[in-house]
């Protein structure tokens, strides 16, 4: 565990910290409660296809609450510093995995 | 700069939230594994559903430390084991998927 430096943040933007950890890990949720659906219902033929879909689903939710914390942890120490908060990775890789997997889920329609 | 409290309310929310898609979550698996003949998926629901118990419990740790007088910031060690519990969860769906398909009935 790295030592930590610098002094205690105001305890609101520690607890705020905290909520938008937790809001990360119920993106992940419910992108995982997605996955769980999609293999219930699916019924579409080849089967691949929703193997794939529902799998870079839960891999996706998997990838968001490793970044939560990591956001959390970089964040915390920022706070810490005293210093700008750095712009968050996980807004653009949720944006831009939506973005393919509903595209994704678009083309199976269409093209089934 | 007086607090009357709402910021420990409005973190005590987001567990509770939290919480409450776990459990979602939990229900989902449990239900295709008790559907299913399969002893994977009950095995998934079950894990699940402790996943979802271990996240409600921190949460009430959670809202416990921060009713104190002084209250506490979260420790790095829960959140990751937060973390520790959606992987997990993932993991299940995983486990689900090599299983073979899920039933439904």
């Amino acid at each position: 565990m790295p030592q930590l430096q610098g002094s205690e943040p105001d305890y609101r933007f520690t607890l705020a910290n905290e909520r938008t950890f937790l809001a990360w890990v119920r993106t992940a949720l419910a992108i995982l409660a997605g996955a769980m659906v999609m293999q219930q219902l699916a019924r579409h033929e080849p089967h691949w296809v929703v193997l794939v879909m529902t799998s870079s689903l839960a891999v996706l939710a998997a990838l968001l609450s490793v970044g939560a914390y990591r956001q959390w942890q970089l964040y915390q120490q920022a706070m810490r510093d005293a210093g700008p908060l750095p712009p968050s990775k996980l807004v653009p890789l949720l944006a831009v995995c939506s973005t393919f997997l509903g595209l994704a889920g678009l083309a199976v329609i269409t093209f089934s | 700069m007086r607090d009357p409290g709402l910021q420990q309310e409005r973190t005590r929310l987001a567990w509770a939230r939290t919480s409450g898609v776990a459990a979602v979550n939990a229900a989902l698996m449990l239900r295709s594994g008790a559907v299913s003949d399969s002893g994977t998926l009950l095995t998934a629901g079950v894990l699940c559903t402790l996943l979802a118990l271990v996240m409600l419990a921190t949460g009430s740790l959670r809202a416990r430390q921060l009713a104190l007088t002084q209250p506490v910031a979260a420790s790095s060690g829960l959140l990751a084991m937060i973390t520790g519990c959606v992987v997990a969860a993932a993991g299940c769906v995983g486990l689900a998927l090599l299983q073979g398909a899920f039933v439904f009935a």
